[in-house]
């Protein structure tokens, strides 16, 4: 394997602040959301814009920043675009805030007929739109005009390896170039969905972030890096435990790496413990979770960001290394451009 | 270079059949399942039917672990994929021993998450009553249920894992969240997959239901959803079509190289020989009238087959009924063939089983492989008044030996996926 990273594009969350979502369980955390940069000339139209969640916004700003950055003229007809995405509801009070208004107000309906109707009314016309699954990939699509091959993977951490994997595989086997895009919020919504299925919650953060990468088959002026191993366990999680295994160490090729990117952690505790398990590999380490938390389907793109910024610095080969919140492990190692 | 991934098995959970042997029986009786509902109450929205799975499906899945039943109890979706895997269980146990667990991978499309609001009713008026964010305090109140299973609103990874965990398969898990083309594009990638060697085995295919009241109000408010028309409210390519009919499904293909097929002495049901898959990229609202990237995915999948167009006995069309996709799905067919669009035989069957989102394309895939088995094309239930006379559009079951077809799915945001299919029945 050998993919050139010939651009590469993301936005993080800076935000953060300390957050309680629910009386029930007394639950805190730590979350940033992206803001929205309404200045830049590839922010969408308005239009367009009121269903879109923060993540497509941006997504669609930073996939055209990517490509006018690009240095080379790629065809759009043809070019392929995988899309990792994280949870759907970015702010359940803007995607189910009328609907549950309505709630308050069914206890004076007569008929179940009359509560049903209440709700329908009172429900925002495009709610499908809004959380419409592959609004990101669509919506890219609309801006920049990509045609070609396409999927979007969601929505555990491991989704960024696929839509990854997927775009290595379209330019090993064609004559395309593919875009990447991870897209996740953080926030209230995957906090709840994410948190009960972890062995605890203090010390959780995590937060919305935009990733893009451009791949292409041959080396471009702009290229960056190369992507030479991609690896996941064949170890199947355990759906009845929520307990945590590290065993990152079986997928890595050999010991030629000159440092270990990790994600995947949710808690300040789990991240400490990847990051003693990595060290044990005799290799200095690095995460972005102290400055972002868990950033779900970005957290593969962010990783080869912070890879690339690493081989600038010098070194010639890193392992990045990811846990899904079902505790399924992913290797990508790159290498300096030679 | 060999193009050929077979299709060695397949089950499905439908409207219209519970079990793939039921499929052909109900497509040669011309069944419909759309009809009043009797999971869900929907009386107040303005429209009254839907397709959905009337049978119970508890006793395919009775030997599943505690939690899993539970969670079947909450979760259509599961509990729709639970039922596909546990009625093609017993057949399935020789294939499995045969398949490497580490050259194994699950491919599933898997449509929006559902939430109970019906169901928790009460403790949602309650919260709302006092501020509290209802939605939050009823997942605090309800999640966890077990493990890594969440009583309400799970990671969309959960279904392609649990399926995974019955076939032992661990080369990868993957869950495609493209709407409409959801199950399509798993099949198209299990394709890939297995060309690329990066598997040998790949069950592919989805689940979904959007038989739930947030689901209903959202397609309702779209007004993509049919309003019952008499006894009709389908009609896919007629002039007087209103729209889609609700759905649900789940169901697999269990996709395998040549070389696994013949080193088990498998007999293949049909070969997938190429795909097409573009995206519009004009409106997330609306198809591109123009038709251009729905053509060129039947083209590309054409031509990736490497089988004359004027060879093609069929095109299993998406046709929702809905105004908007049938004249551009037809436009689309006339660029991309020609001529050949009026001969071949064109038809939906989403006038049967609605539309189950992101489990329609394994839900179509298999029906079709069942009809390429029995020697029938499926008419166009309620078609009286064709918007298009120059193609052939079906008004009734032909009893006719399919040996290539083009099954075509197109999502919300246009994503247009279509697969070329041939039917293996004289395989040796």
């Amino acid at each position: 394997m050998n993919i050139f990273v010939s651009g590469c594009k993301q936005i993080y969350s800076t935000d953060f602040s300390e957050k309680k979502v629910t009386e029930c369980k007394h639950k805190t955390f730590t979350s940033a959301s992206l803001e929205l940069d309404k200045n830049s000339p590839f922010y969408p139209k308005r239009g367009d814009e009121k269903i879109m969640r923060s993540d497509t916004a941006m997504a669609v700003v930073a996939v055209q920043q990517l490509l006018a950055e690009a240095g080379i003229k790629i065809s759009r007809e043809e070019t392929a675009l995988y899309v990792a995405s994280g949870v759907f509801i970015e702010n359940i009070e803007d995607h189910l805030g009328h609907l549950m208004r309505a709630l308050e107000k069914i206890k004076d309906a007569k008929t179940e007929a009359d509560k049903i109707n209440l709700i329908f009314r009172a429900s925002p016309p495009l709610l499908a739109l809004q959380t419409l699954t592959n609004s990101t990939m669509s919506f890219v699509a609309q801006y920049v005009g990509i045609k070609g091959n396409n999927a979007t993977f969601g929505n555990t951490s491991l989704s960024g390896f696929h839509a990854l994997e997927a775009a290595v595989a379209e330019v090993t086997y064609t004559d395309n170039c593919a875009v990447v895009v991870a897209s996740n919020v953080g926030g209230e919504y995957s906090f709840m969905m994410n948190s009960s299925l972890y062995p605890h919650t203090e010390g959780w953060k995590e937060s919305g972030a935009v990733g893009t990468v451009l791949l292409t088959k041959k080396p471009t002026p702009n290229s960056l890096c190369r992507i030479t191993q991609m690896a996941t366990s064949t170890h199947l999680p355990n759906l009845h435990s929520t307990a945590i295994q590290r065993n990152w160490k079986n997928l890595l090729p050999d010991t030629k790496s000159d440092a270990i990117i990790h994600s995947g952690a949710y808690t300040e505790a789990v991240f400490q413990a990847d990051d003693s398990y990595c060290k044990k590999l005799n290799k200095p380490t690095a995460s972005f979770f102290t400055a972002n938390g868990n950033m779900g389907s970005a957290n593969v793109l962010a990783s080869l960001q912070k890879g690339i910024d690493m081989l600038a610095e010098g070194r010639s080969c890193i392992d990045l290394l990811d846990r899904d919140i079902y505790g399924r492990e992913s290797a990508i190692r790159i290498e300096a451009l030679k | 270079m060999n193009n050929k991934v077979y299709i060695i098995d397949h089950e499905l959970i439908s409207p219209i059949a519970v079990g793939r042997e039921e499929i052909l029986p109900a497509i040669n009786k011309n069944f419909s399942a759309d009809g009043p509902l009797i999971r869900k109450d929907i009386r107040g929205l303005n429209f009254n039917t839907g397709a959905e799975v009337r049978e119970a499906l508890t006793h395919f899945y009775q030997d599943e672990s505690a939690p899993v039943k539970e969670l079947c109890k909450l979760d259509r979706k599961l509990e729709l994929l639970a039922a596909a895997f546990g009625k093609a269980k017993s057949n399935l146990a020789p294939l499995i021993d045969q398949m490497n667990p580490e050259r194994t991978g699950v491919i599933l499309g898997v449509g929006a998450e559902e939430l109970p609001l019906k169901e928790n009713e009460e403790q949602l008026i309650q919260s709302v009553e006092k501020k509290l964010s209802a939605i939050y305090e009823l997942m605090a109140h309800l999640n966890p249920l077990y493990g890594k299973f969440n009583r309400i609103v799970n990671p969309f990874d959960m279904y392609a894992l649990y399926l995974a965990d019955k076939f032992n398969a661990r080369a990868f898990q993957k869950s495609v969240l493209t709407a409409c083309v959801s199950s399509t594009q798993a099949i198209a990638q299990a394709y890939d997959s297995i060309l690329r060697n990066q598997a040998e085995v790949v069950i592919a295919g989805g689940t979904d239901s959007i038989l739930n009241l947030v689901a209903l109000i959202s397609f309702g408010k779209l007004g993509v959803i049919a309003e019952s028309d008499g006894n009709i409210s389908c009609r896919p390519f007629d002039n007087n079509r209103y729209g889609a009919i609700a759905g649900e499904a789940a169901g697999f293909v269990i996709m395998a190289s040549e070389e696994f097929v013949r080193k088990n002495k498998l007999k293949p049901i049909a070969a997938i020989l190429g795909y097409g898959n573009t995206l519009d990229g004009y409106k997330i609202t609306a198809p591109d009238p123009s038709a251009a990237a729905m053509s060129k995915a039947i083209q590309k999948a054409v031509q990736q087959s490497g089988i004359a167009v004027n060879q093609y006995d069929y095109y299993y069309a998406h046709g929702t009924g809905t105004r908007q996709n049938d004249g551009v799905e037809l436009k689309a067919l006339q660029n991309a063939l020609g001529e050949s669009a009026h001969k071949i035989a064109v038809s939906s069957t989403k006038d049967r089983h609605g539309h189950a989102i992101a489990a329609a394309g394994i839900q179509e895939l298999s029906i079709l492989l069942e009809m390429m088995k029995g020697g029938t094309i499926p008419g166009n239930l309620n078609l009286q008044n064709p918007i298009d006379q120059k193609i052939n559009l079906l008004r009734e079951n032909q009893q006719k030996q399919i040996n290539y077809a083009l099954k075509s799915n197109f999502a919300f945001g246009g994503v247009n996926t279509v697969l070329a299919v041939k039917n293996e029945k004289e395989w040796s």
